[in-house]
Parts: C-alpha cells; structure tokens; sequence
C-alpha cells in the first residue's frame, strides 16, 4: 500500500486516517499500512514531535482506580448487550 | 491518536483471544467484529525464534507472525478492540504488551485438542489476567461437557467454561458478555475481601 510511496506519504495516510479528531489505535494503523506494529510506533511517534497528531495514551485498567475501571467495564458490557 | 486532539477523549478497551491453531480465533474475531479482522504484522527479531526454528538459518534475522485484531464501537466515544494472538507460544513474548490493561481473555478450547490450550491459560495465570474458557463447538458437537474440561485443564472453580459457535455473532457476543461479567464480579469480590 503505502510501503513503497515517497518519504511522507505514510505521514499523509496516517493524518488521513486521523481527520477530523477521528481516534485511530496504532494497531489499526499498522494493519492497514501493513506496517509492523514497532515501525509504525516511529511513524507516529515522529508526526506527535512534529505536532500533526495527538498521542493518547490507552486508557489502562491497571492504572484506574477501582471505580472507575468498574465504570468502564459497566459500560462495555452494557454496550455488547445492546449489539 | 488524533489529527486535531477532538473535545471528548476516546477511551478503548481491549479483549485477548488466544488459544491453539486452527481453534477459531480468527473466526470469532471476524463474527464480531465491524470491521473485517484485520491481520497485522509483528517483526519477530531472533530473540523470538525458538529452538525448533533454526532451519531459517543463522542469517534469517527476522520474521514476521500474524495477528488477528477487530473492533467494536460500544458507544461514540469507547471502542472495544479484539486481539487474536498468534498459535505459535513462542512469539507470545510480544504480546505483553497488548496484554497490558486488556478487560481479559478468551481461551478457545477445541475439546478434541484441549491440550493446545494449556499454554494460554499458563500464560494468562502467570500474568493474573482474568479469563474464561470457551468451548468451540464445532458442528454443533460438544465432545465433553464443561466440568470434564474444568477437569481436564485443573483450572480454578471461579474460571467460567463456556460454549460458543465462533461462528456465530450472538454466540460470540455471549462469550464477550459472560467475560465482562465474570471480570466485574472479580473486581466486587476482591472490593469487599477482608484485607
Ligand atoms: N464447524 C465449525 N467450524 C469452525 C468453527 N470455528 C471455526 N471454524 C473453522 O475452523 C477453521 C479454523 O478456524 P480459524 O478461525 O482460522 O482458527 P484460528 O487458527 O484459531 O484463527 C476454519 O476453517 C473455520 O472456518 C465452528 O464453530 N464450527
Ligand atoms: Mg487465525
């Protein structure tokens, strides 16, 4: 896909993926360029120095105080009850 | 990430899918999932080639392994995504990290190659994250019923076994619920335990 294209085009691919505040996991990232899940961790990691996307860290269970990692797990599961 | 940083954050979550080759991960990933499973590349360096892989030669550095992942929006702003793990144990190293901060995991079971799971569930035990046991019933057949495989795998009388037809979409969906659930359980139980 994006693999052979000039220096940038996987910067411009990325920032499409990423319009208008849409939040794309790195993982999909990958998967769609075909990219190893580490290169694409440098990719996206050079775009934030630059300032063309926002990083977010992963909301992680471990890290959340008890209520709300239970908050969340409440809403997931009443998510895929309403699937 | 975000192209412009948006009002609202996006949380996500994330489920595990291990178990054997040829069990169903793939499947139950794709009858879930809204968007066709992507399969994702992971570089493999030769820190993660086992012993039975030197036939690749001294000189084959690298290689790459496949990796089922999905997604499910639970709301506009909460996405689930579903991680299927490589067969092979021995790439598993990498996925530490993707197992960090997962809800838990689905071990799929084959009852006709239960054995292909006990490297999943020592994996998961190992780093205490939560996880259920369902039984993928191919053709319909169910080869043992749930508490010969409890049996057979010695897991915890806690650790829910379930059946599931990886094929289908609310059959997959109930393994997700009945994981959600057992996990929020494990969260109230332990809230309420004398210290
Ligand atoms: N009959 C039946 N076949 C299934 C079921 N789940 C998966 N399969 C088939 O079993 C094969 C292996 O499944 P796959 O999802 O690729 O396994 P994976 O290696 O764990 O990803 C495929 O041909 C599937 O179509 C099931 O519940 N019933
Ligand atoms: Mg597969």
């Amino acid at each position: 896909m994006m693999r052979g294209g000039q220096g940038g085009s996987e910067h411009q691919y990325i920032a499409e993926m990423c319009d208008g505040g849409r939040v794309q996991s790195l993982a999909e990232i990958a998967a769609r360029m075909q990219l190893p899940l580490g290169v694409a961790r440098v990719i996206v990691a050079d775009m934030a120095t630059d300032g063309l996307v926002a990083v977010y860290e992963p909301t992680s269970l471990d890290d959340e105080t008890d209520a709300v990692g239970t908050e969340l797990l409440e809403r997931v599961l009443s998510g895929l009850r309403r699937l | 990430m975000s192209h412009r940083p948006s009002a609202g954050r996006v949380t996500s979550a994330k489920i595990v899918i291990a178990g054997g080759f040829g069990v169903g991960k793939t499947t139950l990933v794709g009858s879930v999932s809204e968007i066709t499973p992507l399969t994702t590349e992971a570089i493999m360096t030769s820190a993660g080639v086992g012993v039975d892989d030197n036939r690749q030669g001294p000189g084959k550095m690298t290689t790459t392994v496949a990796m089922d992942f999905g997604r499910i929006s639970i709301d506009r702003d909460l996405i689930l995504y579903l991680f299927g793990t490589p067969g092979q144990t021995r790439f598993w190293f990498m996925w530490d990290e993707l197992v960090r901060g997962a809800i838990g995991a689905v071990v799929m079971v084959d009852t006709r190659r239960l054995a292909d799971c006990f490297a999943a569930i020592d994996f998961f035990e190992h780093r205490r994250l939560p996880y259920l046991i369902a039984i993928n019933c191919f053709d319909g057949m169910q080869y043992h019923n749930a508490q010969d495989v409890r049996d057979a795998l010695a897991i915890s009388s806690d650790v829910p076994v379930v059946s599931c037809d990886a094929r289908n979409r609310e059959s997959t969906k109930n393994v997700l619920i009945s994981l959600v659930e057992y996990v929020l359980t494990m969260r109230r139980t332990r809230a309420v335990a004398p210290a």
